[in-house]
């Protein structure tokens, strides 16, 4: 063969290199360039959230967050069956008949714990979130919702439908609570403890508490009026706390209009509710590979190659937040966006499958992504003796009982 | 490309641990390309460190829109044409005096040619016109599509997938006429 009927792969043979020296000035250069500039200014560049978020994956993911939450509070709060008392059908009444409630809901714990602020109005919620320069109205009859966003003097607003499991995820967890004690009350059989007396912000209190399957309902009330002051609700690893509860307090309509307000422009953002699967077959659809995949996510993405200190339901919606985010400062294409964050949710509704009742653990905390020696989370599949491990390096194993990490 | 956008993103927030991870993965492609479009071994060292310095005075307004490599490829072609003209210029400015071509001087950057063959293919490219040398390597070396050169060249994609096809006819040319010798 002569050499020029090969001609392309000879160009590609055509190579500079460069000296160890040279690279490390030609690179020290740029750092020292890279030194000036950042000297020029007061601190790090961060980007401006404000100035991403209408470009769409993250309002996309600020709303699936809200409807994602929803959706997890309900999606195991099966209905067994409670005992109904005189006492506590008192303190229950305002939940169920109040026209007006405003409310603060936590879900999870600790400074990165996700709240919300509730106004709501009939069978219309206004929305705002503690992380998040976002109102968002809800009429759940008509199953829409009217997003206002404000970005410095830019006002936009958007109107999306909410339907599906959107739409229940969607409908408050005021609704939620509703449904829960009108079960109780309807039920003659069911079981409610009495949780005695206890001070709550300076106010005398009195507490019930309800229990499910895998989950439990508890309500405190003011002595004095038997309204409700706090109610705490369960599901395994993750708690809510609904909190600050003001029942038929007077409240403008106008705060829960669908009517775009005077100075904000109308803008066509997609609204991606993410289809959760139902509560029958939810897990029907999420594998351990998912998990994986979804713990992958979770150290590579957000957590720049560690993996989290903890997991569960709670801490996965808490990241819903921080990934949306991430995903709005790489400026993925929206479609690959919604895949990850997709992706990341199946693995934790894989993991709910365990943390509802299952026998797992968690070991990640202070492990490198990569690190193969050791394991960050083991569960025990149903009717197996033995457990599934994956370790830091994503691979998974069956191990022993007695191999389990202590 | 997923990895590219998080260290961009990475090293937006600062950390220069991104930066040397982007700087590594591709100075070197960046080197031979402008070593390419050059035949310019300081020059090339000079055009890939403005580039690197541009991405870093640029990187608080810095978008990607495509893959960072095609970007780095587009900044690297820009400059060696703007160098290239720089130098007609002169050389038109200064007549009498034949230009130097800095390949000559000495430099620490080294074309890996490890055999004689290669060494007058990297002759022969010098030969081609300037147009049809930057597609090639553009192509082959910056890994930009015959859309992306087009777009860069602000010419057709046509024109430029014919000035790639007689680009490498004639190195072939060049090169069969040399081997006959």
């Amino acid at each position: 063969m002569r050499p020029a009927d090969n001609i392309e792969k000879s160009i590609k043979k055509l190579r500079y290199k460069t000296s160890a020296e040279t690279h490390d000035r030609v690179l020290g250069n740029v750092l020292q360039a890279m030194d000036e500039k950042e000297k020029q200014k007061p601190g790090v560049n961060k980007p401006d959230i404000w100035r991403t978020i209408m470009k769409n994956t993250f309002t996309k993911i600020a709303a699936a967050i809200v409807v994602i939450a929803g959706i997890l509070i309900g999606l195991h709060f099966a209905g067994n069956p409670f005992v109904a008392t005189v006492t506590f059908a008192e303190v229950i009444e305002p939940i169920l008949n109040a026209r007006t409630v405003v409310l603060d809901y936590v879900i999870g714990e600790g400074p990165d714990a996700l709240e919300m602020h509730d106004i709501v109005i009939g069978s219309r919620i206004r929305r705002t979130m503690s992380n998040m320069d976002m109102t968002m109205i809800l009429d759940l009859e008509d199953a829409r919702m009217l997003t206002l966003v404000s970005l410095g003097v830019t006002k936009i607003a958007s109107y999306n439908d909410i339907q599906g499991t959107g739409l229940e995820g969607t409908g408050s967890v005021l609704d939620f609570v509703r449904n829960v004690v009108s079960r109780v009350k309807n039920n003659p059989d069911a079981d409610i403890q009495d949780l005695g007396e206890k001070e709550i912000n300076g106010q005398k209190a009195v507490g019930f508490y309800v229990k499910g399957f895998n989950d439990g309902l508890t309500i405190w009330a003011n002595k004095k009026t038997s309204l409700p002051i706090r109610i705490e609700i369960t599901e395994g690893k993750t708690s809510t706390v609904i909190k600050n509860i003001k029942f038929d307090v007077p409240l403008e309509e106008s705060l829960v209009s669908m009517e775009v307000p005077a100075g904000y422009t109308m803008k066509d953002i997609a609204i991606h509710i993410i289809e959760v699967p139902a509560p029958d077959n939810h897990l029907s659809n999420a594998t351990e590979e998912d998990l994986v995949e979804s713990l992958r996510i979770w150290a590579e993405i957000i957590l720049d190659g560690a993996f989290p200190d903890a997991i569960g339901t709670d801490h996965f919606i808490k990241q819903a937040a921080p990934l949306g985010y991430k995903m709005a400062s790489l400026r993925l294409p929206v479609s690959e966006g919604e895949q990850l964050f997709f992706k990341f949710q199946k693995g934790m509704i894989f993991l709910q499958k365990f943390e509802f009742g299952g026998k797992w653990g968690y070991a990640g905390k202070g492990v490198k992504l990569g690190d193969a020696e050791k394991i960050i989370l083991w569960y025990q599949p149903q009717g197996s003796d033995t457990y599934r491990v994956i370790y830091g390096d994503l691979s998974v194993k069956d191990i022993a009982t007695e191999d389990l990490p202590k | 490309m997923l990895e590219d956008r998080i260290l961009l993103w990475k090293f937006k927030r600062g950390r220069r641990d991104a930066f040397r991870a982007i700087y590594e993965k591709y100075a070197g492609d960046m080197l031979t390309l402008a070593g390419n479009l050059l035949d310019d071994k300081v020059g090339a060292e000079d055009i890939v460190q403005d580039v690197f310095i541009k991405l870093v005075e640029s990187i608080g307004t810095f978008r990607l829109t495509g893959s960072l490599k095609s970007y780095l490829a587009t900044c690297v072609a820009n400059r060696s044409r703007d160098c290239i003209r720089r130098r007609i210029r002169q050389r038109n400015a200064m007549a009498k005096q034949a230009e130097k071509t800095p390949a000559e001087t000495k430099s620490t950057v080294h074309l890996a040619i490890c055999s004689e063959q290669l060494r007058k293919l990297s002759n022969a490219l010098t030969e081609l016109p300037y147009e049809q040398r930057e597609v090639i390597a553009l192509y082959i070396h910056g890994k930009l599509r015959f859309r992306q050169i087009a777009e860069l060249q602000n010419i057709s994609t046509k024109t430029v997938q014919s000035r790639y096809r007689y680009g490498l006819d004639k190195l072939r040319s060049i090169m069969n006429g040399e081997v006959r010798k």
